[in-house]
């Protein structure tokens, strides 16, 4: 079936807080699948594939392991990004601010999904007015997502292996610049690399989403929506006699 | 003088400041606005008349009963939109203004869609079952609507008789429909609110919305003749359009629209300082023209009559109504008398603001504040485009705690200081219900479900945070929230509200939505006053119905000399209500 960016971010939202998501960070997930969607790859998907984890371990938060001099070291114990990715963006972009340097990272040991946190490294370079990137590899396949000051997103790395090997645990690493996103994408030029996706064809799907509707499985909305009515509270005698439940409707 | 022409550029007075949220922001004065010149339906409908939008009706093909289908076509510079209206037989027993509704007497879809035989299919198929459809990327918003039946009888009885409507009727209900949900930005498979943009001919919030209320409004008019000539073909006469447009579109409104306050407060932030920026520029004028003086006296009497034909069987609505008739009369006998008037020549309009607030009702300041908005289009209505924003937010991660502590202790002193102990402080909780699958408030002490309680208690969250960072030693609050959040990741989404909204000083709410002596009457009318609405009805504090467009011009006087001369309106030949 098909629905609308905003439907999919609500239903979202609200699951992320049935299952036990803190606040805001439940907002960050929910945004973090609509973006992927919206953009055409598979947050459902990852996500779909992910809830059977998240419904039976619960959530798991990213632990600090050490502070290198250009970065703090998280391990996520094999927790999805989804879950992990805000606090590792924020510490990146805390010591970046505070660096010689003005380029910071942060080493996230054993995660899986890492491609989810695309939608708060643009929202966070729209914030900040950083450049971000995310490294990892999986398969041996080398990915990098990088947004500009501006929040424009390239990535590069396959993209028929990415979500094959979305789930396998690996180490990513989150880089925020406060000088430019150019260095970053100049070094992947310089080894030959260029974009699987680039900022134009991001927007083309982005509108094309837009203009369309997102087409999801049926079978995987069903279960968000069910997941999603976690947040219901059934009616009660004393509810019934809230809004608008007196007077006559026929005047 | 030339309406169009600047008379004085505030800068060229004394400028007056915006008055401080603290004294806006409060639940209270909330619960006592107007609507204004920059309310949307005004926004709307201006907009309509300056870019030249024409509404054709292009499918009408109901039966004597007036059931069956329309299409309204709206031709504007940017593009084509059609309001698809679906009327059907409603048992009286069906007839409900609740949202556990599953039948009404009207659906509407506003689509960008070519109204064509198959999407006239597939939206028959969906729109009357509303939440139960699904609709698509080119459809806008969804709405439905039921008859106010006294009214709508009254109305096609009359004019199939020959003869008009009685006026006095007409001002006691005020419409022929209500709707009880207007639905878009997504919902049930509707465009974002970003592909509404992109369509090209939004740009500001609800006004995708608006334009389906008010071609809900032309639908019902042409309804009531539609039935009244088929029942009478030799003697029903057209409704006098001075009557007609005297009737709006009603609308219930319950505790579904409050939690939005709390949950867009950046939008909230954009329409409440549009207005207050209005409304100093206006106080900072140096000097009125005597024909500034006449037409706010030519405001207040029609005023004073569109209070008189204000009607509400809620008491405390009431008698607000009563002392706010009072003192606006009271104000015009003061200022704009035949006698010695109390206003000065030098500022004149920042003296009635100061004036209103010593010595007038909250209700009675808000509405003359609103009139004076209504003296100077040319310094306020360009503040419209400023009622959009997107709600993003984000935390600053660099940010010493310090720093974050100083911020709540600036902005959200009043959270900060709230007892939350107190026995009625958390007295009540929000929730979703499972029956109408909307936001409503229970008892905590009363009600089951408070351990799914939703997330909107900003002042409790901020006060909470608060205790945290002031238990920090100095070493730990030179810290970066970064780490705080690693350590304390539940506080995240109040941090990033906190940081997010240091520049938004009409954000928030400042009062505890929780406490025991919250209304939430006060956010509904707050909400619908920005939209426009007005006659205010309260059937508890809890829900409230009001009126829509009443007053507004009909489609095809939208190019007419005072197509943007509506506030307030009076319908002609009733000078009261009748009594409830």
């Amino acid at each position: 079936m098909r629905v609308s960016r905003n439907e999919l971010v609500r239903t979202c939202h609200k699951a992320f807080e049935v299952l036990g998501l803190p606040a805001g960070g439940d907002r960050d997930a929910a945004r973090m699948v609509a973006w992927l969607e919206t953009h055409g790859l598979p947050g459902m998907r990852l996500l779909q594939a992910e809830l059977p984890v998240l419904r039976r371990e619960g959530v798991r938060a990213a632990e600090l392991v050490r502070v290198r001099p250009d970065g703090p070291v998280l391990d996520a114990r094999d927790a999805p990004l989804l879950t992990v990715a805000a606090a590792a963006l924020d510490l990146a972009c805390a010591h970046a601010h505070t660096s010689a340097r003005g380029r910071a990272f942060t080493v996230v040991h054993r995660c899986r999904y890492p491609l989810y946190a695309a939608a708060l490294l643009v929202q966070r370079a729209q914030s900040s007015g950083c450049a971000l990137s995310l490294s990892w590899s999986q398969h041996g396949e080398a990915y990098h997502f990088i947004v500009d000051e501006d929040g424009a997103p390239l990535l590069f790395g396959g993209l028929e292996a990415l979500e094959r090997s979305a789930g396998d645990v690996c180490d990513v690493r989150f880089a925020c610049v406060r000088a430019g996103a150019a260095a970053l994408v100049d070094d992947l030029a310089a080894r030959g690399r260029v974009p699987s996706l680039d900022t134009d064809a991001f927007a083309t799907r982005e509108a094309q989403a837009l203009r369309e509707g997102i087409e999801v499985a049926d079978a995987a909305w069903r279960e968000l929506l069910e997941l999603s009515e976690g947040v219901l509270v059934a009616a009660s005698e004393q509810s019934r006699l809230g809004a608008g439940s007196r007077g006559n409707d026929n005047d | 003088m030339n309406a169009r022409t600047r008379p004085e550029s505030p800068a060229q007075t004394a400028a007056v400041a915006l008055r401080p949220a603290a004294q806006v922001m409060r639940l209270a004065r909330l619960g006592s606005f107007y609507p204004t010149r920059i309310s949307f339906v005004r926004t709307l409908v201006r907009r309509m008349a300056r870019e030249g939008w024409t509404v054709s009706r292009d499918v009408f093909d109901l039966d004597d009963e007036g059931y069956g289908t329309a299409v309204y076509g709206v031709s504007t510079p940017a593009g084509r939109l059609s309001l698809v209206a679906f009327s059907d037989y409603l048992d009286p027993e069906d007839r409900t203004d609740r949202v556990i509704a599953t039948r009404w007497d009207a659906a509407f879809v506003l689509t960008a869609a070519d109204p064509d035989p198959a999407t006239l299919r597939r939206l028959r198929a969906n729109a009357p079952r509303q939440e139960a459809g699904r609709y698509r990327a080119g459809d806008l918003v969804l709405s439905r609507a039921n008859k106010s039946v006294r009214m709508f009888e009254h109305v096609v009885d009359c004019l199939a008789s020959g003869r008009q409507p009685d006026p006095r009727e007409l001002v006691n209900v005020g419409y022929l429909m209500r709707t009880t949900a207007v639905y878009g930005n997504g919902k049930f498979g509707l465009a974002d609110f970003e592909q509404v943009v992109r369509g090209g001919i939004f740009r500001l919030p609800f006004q995708a919305e608006m334009l389906t209320v008010y071609l809900a409004r032309h639908f019902s008019l042409d309804l009531v003749q539609h039935i009244a000539r088929r029942r009478s073909p030799h003697h029903a006469v057209a409704f006098d359009r001075r009557l007609a447009r005297g009737l709006g579109v009603g609308n219930a409104t319950g505790l579904g629209m409050a939690p939005f306050l709390a949950t867009h407060p950046k939008l909230i932030q954009q329409w409440i300082h549009a207005r207050e920026l209005g409304l100093a520029r206006v106080r900072s004028v140096a000097s009125a023209e005597p024909e500034r003086l006449r037409r706010l006296d030519e405001l207040v009497q029609r005023t004073l009559a569109h209070l008189a034909q204000w009607q509400t069987a809620d008491a405390r609505q009431s008698q607000r109504i009563e002392i706010l008739r009072s003192q606006l009369a009271g104000f015009r006998e003061a200022c704009l008398g035949a006698g010695p008037s109390l206003l000065p020549v030098r500022a004149p309009w920042d003296f009635v603001v100061r004036w209103a607030q010593e010595h007038a009702s909250l209700e009675a300041q808000e509405l003359l504040n609103s009139l004076l908005l209504e003296l100077y289009p040319e310094l306020v209505d360009e503040l419209e485009n400023q009622t959009g924003s997107d709600e993003s937010e984000d935390v600053v991660a660099h940010m010493p705690l310090r720093e974050l502590k100083s911020l709540l202790e600036r902005a959200y002193d009043w959270a900060v200081r709230t007892d939350f102990e107190a026995p009625d402080a958390q007295h009540f909780f929000w929730y979703w219900s499972a029956e109408k699958l909307e936001p409503r408030l229970g008892v905590r002490a009363h009600e089951p479900g408070a351990d799914r309680e939703m997330r909107i208690d900003v002042a409790r969250e901020a006060a909470e945070l608060h205790r945290a960072l002031a238990d920090l030693d100095d070493a730990a609050l030179e810290t970066s929230v970064a780490e705080f959040l690693l350590a304390h990741p539940d506080r995240r989404r109040i941090v990033r509200r906190v940081q997010s909204l240091a520049d938004c000083p009409y954000a928030e709410i400042r009062d505890n939505i929780l406490a025991r002596d919250c209304l939430p009457i006060d956010l509904l009318r707050c909400k619908l006053s920005i939209f426009g609405a007005g006659k205010f009805d309260p059937k508890s504090d809890r829900w409230t119905r009001i009126t829509l467009f009443q007053g507004a011009p009909l489609a095809d006087e939208l190019a007419s000399r005072d197509s943007d001369d509506w506030c307030f309106p009076v319908v002609p030949g009733a000078l009261e209500a009748t009594p409830p």
